[in-house]
């Protein structure tokens, strides 16, 4: 009868740690897969932002200063000068190294990209603003 | 007897937390800026619209002009679309007038968004509704 009931409680202990194990394995496959998706989610953040901050017309030409007008804000049309080549930076985000690339280009960029359709100051042509996040470091 | 129903706890225990786990894996709780990327497309679509010679000129000639069957704007509107991806836009006035770019009827999800134009001909304005469907 003893026997039965150290055989019990084995298998009791067994299952409870397997139970521990399961829980274990269970939260930090949640956190991680919580941690990924929410830097996806500022990856994209950033993308969208950078886009909007282009379209609203602080997009820096190469090497210059920024072109913010707030009389402009929401205007969506793009200063001509916007489609000389790309304006890249790094930034760190959470501790994240990323590089942000904003451009009026049809051309797929690295990363996690948005693009976004305004209309060049003055005339009838319509581009696409283009902001690409992509990860450096870690 | 008490060893059984230690080991029936211990099973209990198991069950449940292998289901706990089970279930928030399956839980697909995506943190996503998607929507508010959507939102801008419809406004910037919208602003497009008011901003551009010619696509206001051919929205203005489609609401006011009986013989305007819209074709011209649609063909200007899926083309901008092709550039940004799998999506489908309608468009609608108040007058009742609507078109699509596209077959909407695949796409679940929508956001909309609405501007005034001025029709000058007609002297009058009018409200243009535009919604943008996507996939989720």
């Amino acid at each position: 009868m003893r026997g039965v009931f150290s055989t019990d409680v084995s298998l009791a202990a067994l299952l409870a740690l397997i139970t521990l194990s399961t829980c274990l394995a269970g939260i930090w496959i949640t956190a991680g897969h919580y941690v990924s998706t929410v830097n996806v989610a500022f990856d994209e953040k950033t993308a969208i932002e950078a886009a909007d901050v282009a379209l609203k017309k602080c997009y820096g030409e190469a090497g210059g200063a920024a072109l913010c007008d707030v009389n402009t804000l929401y205007s969506h049309e793009i200063d001509e000068r916007a489609l000389q080549g790309i304006a890249q930076m790094e930034m760190e985000l959470k501790g994240r190294l990323l590089e942000v690339a904003v451009s009026i280009s049809p051309v797929a960029g690295d990363g996690t990209c948005v693009r976004r359709p305004a209309v060049l100051q003055g005339g009838n042509r319509v581009v696409f603003v283009q902001a690409c996040v992509k990860v450096i470091s870690k | 007897m008490r060893g059984v129903v230690f080991a029936l706890e211990a099973v209990l225990a198991l069950a449940m937390a292998a289901s706990i786990v089970g279930l928030s894996a399956t839980q697909n709780n995506v943190v996503s800026y998607a929507p508010l990327y959507k939102y801008q497309l419809v406004q910037d679509l919208l602003e497009v619209g008011v901003k551009s010679g010619i696509y206001s000129q051919e929205i203005i000639s489609w609401e006011t002009d009986a013989l305007d069957d819209g074709n011209a704007l649609k063909t200007r509107y899926a083309a901008l679309l092709e550039e940004l991806g799998p999506y489908c836009l309608e468009l609608e006035t108040d007058s009742g007038k609507k078109l699509v770019t596209s077959d909407c009827s695949n796409k679940r999800s929508s956001v909309s968004g609405t501007r005034l134009f001025y029709a000058g001909g007609k002297n009058r304005f009018f409200r243009l509704k535009a919604t943008l469907y996507f996939e989720n």
